[in-house]
């Protein structure tokens, strides 16, 4: 209903094309309201498209992010597991070499 | 039903698989790489070992979970860097002589744990690995026979992961420095 509405007033407004006198920013809020109508339009014609569209980002953003905090637990568990394994080779742990530049 | 229409769907698909996939292979990984942390640690504590290989392991311990940038860059580097890896004491040519320096136990660990390391590395970077294996294979294998052609040598050392891990440890050094400085950051301890 509130995007039916919406659509309507967007449909209402009459834009003055008045090119040879319109400036850049005026073309940029042209076509802003032009790109914003057509949107509107879409929605309120693709409504159910749109919201399964939402959902599924949703659903991925969702799935992407507990991807991210396993991986960030994965990381941690692996820079325990490597501490504990230095700390079983020896009290001085060998510190890594990788800042050091390569052999030439 | 046209290509546009096809489009969305098999992004969509890919975006839904990629990220299933992602975490599973990112699972399986995990046991390898605790594998290779107490291998690698243990191989570490050892005295006498070539700085070459020691810094080699390091480096393979620090990059469990890849190092991003220098394996995307490394499909457009790796045709070139190949063969500056291959020249005369270039950097394949010192990890031989380091790794000669190696007792067998030392070496069978060594390569054990480079073994474990590109299955890891694969896991972390599926296509990026299979690109890069795919060129060396198309660029390499003609070299292989030239060599074998012109100096009598198949080159029995080289193998597909030295190769690999010269090409990936120095053939983007920039990117390799700054991601492993990235990464040593945050997962690696202090010293007490």
């Amino acid at each position: 209903m509130i995007i039916a509405e919406a659509t309507a007033a967007a449909n209402a407004v009459e834009y003055q094309h008045k090119d040879d006198k319109l400036s850049l920013s005026e073309h940029a809020v042209d076509v802003a309201a032009d790109c914003w109508k057509f949107t509107l339009n879409w929605v309120g014609s693709h409504t159910f498209s749109f919201v399964a569209f939402l959902v599924f980002l949703g659903w991925l953003a969702y799935v992407n992010v507990g991807n991210g905090v396993r991986r960030r637990a994965r990381k941690d568990e692996y820079r325990d597991r490597r501490h504990s394994a230095r700390e079983a080779n020896g009290a001085t742990p060998p510190t890594s070499t990788t800042n050091q530049e390569p052999e030439e | 039903m046209t290509f546009a229409d096809l489009a969305l769907p098999a992004i969509g698909a890919v975006l839904v698989i990629g990220a299933y996939a992602r975490d599973r292979l990112d699972r399986a990984a995990q046991k390898l790489r605790l594998e290779m942390a107490d291998r690698g640690e243990r191989f570490l504590k050892q005295d006498g070992l070539p700085q070459r290989v020691r810094d080699d392991v390091n480096f393979m311990l620090d990059g469990a979970f890849g190092y991003f940038w220098p394996m995307v860059v490394m499909p457009f580097v790796a045709p070139f860097a190949m063969f500056w890896v291959l020249r005369k004491n270039g950097p394949l040519a010192r990890d031989a002589v380091a790794r000669r320096k190696l007792a067998p136990a030392q070496r069978a660990e060594y390569d054990a744990i480079s073994s474990i390391n590109m299955r890891v590395l694969f896991a972390n970077h599926p296509f990026l690995v299979v690109i890069v294996e795919l060129e060396m294979l198309i660029l390499f294998a003609p070299f292989v026979l030239l060599m074998a052609f012109f100096k009598g040598d198949l080159m029995p050392a080289v193998t597909q992961a030295a190769m690999f891990s010269a090409l990936e440890a120095q053939a983007v050094p920039a990117f390799v420095r700054r991601e492993r400085h990235r990464f040593h950051d945050h997962t690696t301890h202090q010293p007490a």
